[in-house]
C-alpha cells in the first residue's frame, strides 16, 4: 500500500545552527505521483531527499515535520526507522559504482535485501532476485546474478540499484540524481523505467536533480531550489514555460542552444553559500529584475494560478524577461 | 579554406591487449581505431559519443598523454608519434588539454599561483620577475581576481576550478586547446558560463579548439563541424553548416532522440494547453 510522503517547515541547519542548509521547506509527493525536486549543487535538494530517511549527519539540526503516511518520520527511532526504509521508502543513488558492495555477487546482494525485510527461503528470495533484475532490464537474470558489480556498465549497475531499491516493494522512491553519471542513451532507458515502475505500481517518486529536462520528462510537479529554499512550483508545463520566478528564467535560459545568439545565455555570479545568505530575496544579487522591494526583507512564495507560486515580488514583470537578460559578457562573471 | 593545424591519421589504441611477448594477445576491441580527421587553423571541432566510444582516448592520443599503437599525428605538418621524448617535450605546450573533473585535476596543496608559475617554468615561458604578472594576466583572462593566486584550490567552487584548470592550458600559450567534457560534471548554469568562455577565448586567442562532450545539442552550439564516435571509431561528421536534423547515421538520431530537451516538451506542453481550450 503506497503512503504519501509530505515535508512540512523542514529546516536544516549545521554549525550550532549558523549554517541554514534548508530554510523552511515544504513539498509533497503523493501516491503514483512524480515530483521533481529541481537545484543546483549547494541547493540543499539533495539533503532534503536524505532527511525523509534519516540519512542526515549527527550534527545536522532539524525542525519541522516529515510524514509517510501517518508516521512522523523524525520521531521514529533508528531501529523503526531501519524498518521503514527498505520496505516503504527506498532511495537510489547517483553513483552506483560506490554504493554496491564490489565483493558481492549482485543477486545476493539483492536477494539479502529481500531477507532482511520478509521471512523467505533462500531460494524463493534468489527466485524473486531474478525476477526483478528481468523488470529492470537486466538481459539473461539468471546468468547475470553470479556476476559482480565491476562486471557490469554504469546504466546496469544503476538498474542493480533500482532493483535492489524496488525488492522489499516501497510505496515512495526517492532518486537522487540518478542519471547524472550515466551517458544519454543509457539515460533514456532508466528514465523509461522510472516512468514505469511509478505508473503501474503506483509509486510516488521523488527525483532530484539539477537537469530541468531530465525532470520535465518524468514529473507531473516541479519544485525549483535555491539557496535553501524553494523559490518557484507548480506543474511541471506551467514552470517551464511559464517560469515566474526570474531565477527559473535564468536556469532555462541557460538551456537553451539557439544558433541565432554567438553565447550561452548564463546567470551572472553564483549562489550564496549557507552562512552568507541575505535576509531578504537570496536571489536578488543576480537579479535582473531587482528592486529596492526585493531588499527590504524575506519574500514570501506568492501565489500566481493553478497551484503554481513563486517567491518573487515581480512575478508580473517575469513573464516578459527574455534569454537576453541574462546574456552577458563571460568575462564579467565570477563562476 | 585555412591549412589544418592538426590531423590524425588511422590512429588506434587498444589498451590491455599487449601481454607477455609469449602470450597470445588478448581478444580486446580497440578503444580507437583509423580515427582521421582533420582540426582547421582557428577552428572548433566537436566530438560526440557515449562513455566508452573512444572520445577520450583520441584526446589523451592527439596529445600523446598516450602513445597510439598505430597511425600518426600530425602537428603543423609534423608526425609528433614519431618524435623522441626530448623533442616531444619541447612541442607538447602548443597542444594544451583541460580535463572534465576539475577537483582532481589540480593539485590540492599547491596554491594557483604556483600551479600556474610552473607550466611557464617547465616551458621556459617566463623568466622568474615576469611571472606574478603573467600569473595575474591569465587569471584576469579567464574572469577570476588576481588575489586567486595566493589560494588552494579549495578555496574555489567547481566552475572556479575549471577556469583555474583553463587558465594553466594558456599558461603554456597552446595553439590547439583540447576540451575534453570540461562542462560535464559543472552545473547548468556554470556550464554556460565556462563554454563562453571558451568561445571567447578561441577568438581572442585565435586558438584551434577541439571540443569533446556527450550532449550532441551543446557541441553543435559549440562546434561548426562535429564528429560522432561509437564503438572507438568515426562514424559520421557532420559538416559546418548542417543541421542536426541532416544527422544520417542511425547512432546519431538515436543520440538525438535519447536527449530530453526543453523544445520537444514545449511542443508536447502546447498541445495539452490547446487541447483543455477546446
Amino acid at each position: 500500500m503506497a503512503e504519501g510522503l509530505r515535508i512540512d517547515n523542514l529546516t536544516i541547519a549545521f554549525d550550532r545552527g549558523r549554517q541554514e542548509a534548508i530554510s523552511d521547506l515544504s513539498l509533497q509527493v503523493s501516491p503514483g505521483e512524480a515530483l521533481g525536486l529541481v537545484g543546483e549543487s549547494g541547493s540543499g535538494k539533495s539533503l532534503a531527499s536524505r532527511a525523509a530517511l534519516g540519512l542526515l549527519p549527527a550534527n545536522a539540526k532539524v525542525s519541522g515535520r516529515i510524514t509517510l503516511g501517518d508516521r512522523s518520520l523524525l520521531d521514529l527511532s533508528p531501529g523503526q526507522l531501519q524498518a521503514i526504509r527498505g520496505s516503504r521508502i527506498a532511495m537510489i543513488f547517483q553513483d552506483p559504482m560506490s554504493s554496491l558492495n564490489p565483493v558481492v555477487r549482485v543477486g545476493d546482494a539483492i536477494s539479502q535485501v529481500i531477507r532482511s525485510h520478509e521471512t523467505v527461503s533462500r531460494g524463493e528470495a534468489r527466485r524473486r532476485a531474478i525476477e526483478l533484475m528481468e523488470r529492470v532490464g537486466i538481459r539473461s537474470p539468471a546468468e547475470r546474478a553470479t556476476s559482480y558489480p565491476h562486471e557490469f556498465s554504469g546504466g546496469m549497475r544503476q538498474r542493480i540499484m533500482i532493483a535492489m531499491a524496488l525488492a522489499a516493494r516501497p510505496g515512495m522512491l526517492l532518486a537522487d540524481e540518478p542519471t547524472t553519471a550515466l551517458d544519454v542513451i543509457v539515460q533514456a532507458g532508466i528514465l523509461r523505467l522510472l516512468d514505469e515502475l511509478r505508473r503501474n505500481e503506483g509509486m510516488g517518486l521523488l527525483l532530484v536533480s539539477h537537469d530541468l529536462a531530465v525532470v520535465a520528462s518524468l514529473c507531473d510537479h516541479i519544485a525549483v531550489m535555491y539557496a535553501g529554499q524553494i523559490v518557484e512550483e507548480g506543474r511541471a508545463g506551467d514552470v517551464l514555460f511559464r517560469p515566474r520566478m526570474p531565477y527559473t528564467v535564468g536556469l532555462l535560459a541557460s538551456t537553451q542552444r539557439s544558433k541565432s545568439l554567438r553565447r550561452l545565455a548564463s546567470i551572472p555570479g553564483r549562489p550564496p553559500a549557507p552562512g552568507e545568505r541575505p535576509n531578504h530575496c537570496r536571489f536578488a544579487d543576480r537579479c535582473p529584475l531587482v528592486t529596492d522591494t526585493c531588499r527590504a526583507g524575506p519574500i514570501p512564495m506568492f501565489d500566481v494560478g493553478e497551484g503554481q507560486r513563486a517567491r518573487c515580488v515581480r512575478t508580473d514583470k517575469v513573464p516578459s524577461l527574455g534569454t537576453d537578460a541574462f546574456v552577458r559578457d563571460p568575462l564579467a562573471v565570477d563562476a | 579554406m585555412p591549412d589544418p593545424i592538426l590531423q590524425t591519421v588511422d590512429l588506434g589504441k587498444t589498451y590491455g591487449a599487449r601481454r607477455r611477448f609469449w602470450q597470445k594477445p588478448a581478444n580486446v576491441p580497440p578503444a580507437l581505431a583509423d580515427a582521421t580527421l582533420e582540426l582547421r587553423q582557428g577552428e572548433i571541432l566537436g566530438v560526440v559519443g557515449e562513455s566508452g566510444s573512444g572520445k577520450t582516448t583520441l584526446a589523451r592520443c592527439i596529445a600523446l598523454l598516450e602513445r597510439p599503437d598505430t597511425g600518426r599525428v600530425l602537428f603543423e605538418g609534423e608526425d609528433l608519434t614519431k618524435l623522441p621524448e626530448a623533442a616531444l617535450r619541447r612541442r607538447r605546450r602548443y597542444i594544451q588539454t583541460v580535463f572534465q573533473d576539475p577537483y582532481s585535476s589540480l593539485n590540492p596543496r599547491q596554491r594557483i599561483g604556483d600551479t600556474l608559475a610552473e607550466v611557464m617554468l617547465v616551458h621556459g615561458l617566463a623568466s622568474r620577475g615576469e611571472q606574478r604578472d603573467r600569473v595575474a594576466a591569465l587569471l584576469e583572462q579567464v574572469g577570476l581576481p588576481a588575489t586567486a593566486a595566493a589560494n588552494f584550490p579549495s578555496a574555489f567552487s567547481g566552475g572556479q576550478r575549471q577556469r583555474i584548470c583553463i587558465a594553466r592550458a594558456l599558461a603554456a600559450e597552446p595553439k590547439v586547446l583540447i576540451a575534453d567534457e570540461p562542462v560535464s560534471s559543472l552545473d547548468v548554469s556554470v556550464q554556460a558560463q565556462i563554454v563562453n568562455l571558451l568561445l571567447d577565448l578561441k577568438e581572442r586567442l585565435g586558438l584551434s579548439v577541439i571540443f569533446i562532450g556527450h550532449d550532441l545539442q551543446l557541441i553543435n552550439f559549440i562546434a561548426p563541424r562535429v564528429i560522432v564516435m561509437l564503438g572507438g571509431r568515426i562514424v559520421e561528421t557532420l559538416p559546418e553548416g548542417s543541421s542536426l536534423a541532416d544527422a544520417k547515421h542511425d547512432y546519431t538520431r538515436a543520440l538525438l532522440q535519447a536527449v530530453p530537451t526543453l523544445e520537444k516538451l514545449d511542443a508536447a506542453y502546447r498541445l495539452s494547453q490547446q487541447q483543455n481550450m477546446a
